[in-house]
């Protein structure tokens, strides 16, 4: 019995470091005031995007009020996250799978 | 009509009458100036468009994310506007990429500014036209609205 706590322990830790990281994602916002074509030229010179693919991220951010541009660590859409800040865009950072 | 045209070597020539080149040098240090005072001015619907929260749903990780990054953030928005500034005083400007960068990024805050001063908080919101003042704001608005939009047609 006395062993069956640091076994535990171990089981869990190995779990942590096997299973795949839960991904993040970085979520740009509608707002009122961004012109469409700075939206897009945003997407496109800071996420590399296609001109095609800038402008479907930023008419699914117009109609359906926000659209996922990035996915990956934490780290890395916070950077993402206050990039998007200082282009003057709302953004914010979440779990895959929050709602 | 078109304030801005693109030079060879990728330079963007941007040509205002004073009247308009004044005021878009005092927009752009309204910003630096409301950047300065976001201490005391926590809760400024302008400050809050300006500096948003980097998380929704979860008020600590957002606090965590602002302590880390607000202060660099004001400050490369403080650094955008000083460099609009710096070249409204040749006439004309000559923007470099550095230099159009900060302009589109700039003309950006300038707005999100005069939004939250209007109450402009949805996309169909016409902000408020009841006094002299709040017309003459939607008009700058527009009209910075209109020379973000030429100089993104003149980019290379």
């Amino acid at each position: 019995m006395t062993l069956a706590s640091p076994d535990t322990e171990l089981e869990s830790e190995l779990g942590t470091v096997v299973l795949p990281d839960v991904p993040w994602v970085t979520i740009v916002w509608n707002d009122p005031v961004n012109l469409m074509t700075y939206v897009a030229w945003v997407f496109r010179s800071y996420f590399g995007f296609s001109e095609q693919e800038a402008h479907r991220r930023m008419l699914q951010v117009h109609e359906e009020g926000r659209a996922v541009v990035a996915t990956g660590s934490r780290e890395e859409m916070e950077r993402h996250v206050q990039a998007m800040h200082e282009y003057g865009l709302w953004a914010t950072v979440q779990k895959q799978d929050a709602p | 009509m078109i304030p801005f045209t693109l030079l060879p070597g990728g330079i963007v020539e941007a040509r205002f009458a004073d009247a308009e080149r004044q005021v878009l040098r005092s927009l752009a240090l309204q910003v630096v100036t409301l950047l300065e005072s976001r201490t005391e001015a926590q809760g400024d619907p302008a400050i809050v468009r300006l500096l948003p929260a980097g998380y929704r749903e979860d008020d600590e990780a957002a606090e965590e994310f602002r302590r880390y990054t607000e202060s660099e953030l004001a400050q490369s928005k403080t650094a955008n506007a000083r460099t609009v500034v710096a070249s409204l005083d040749s006439d004309p400007s000559l923007l470099d990429a550095a230099d159009w960068n900060a302009w589109l990024r700039t003309l950006t805050d300038i707005r999100l500014a005069l939004a939250a001063r209007l109450g402009i908080e949805h996309d169909e919101d016409e902000g408020d036209l009841s006094t002299e003042d709040g017309r003459a704001m939607r008009d700058v608005y527009d009209w910075v609205g209109y020379v973000q939009e030429a100089l993104l047609r003149t980019l290379p």
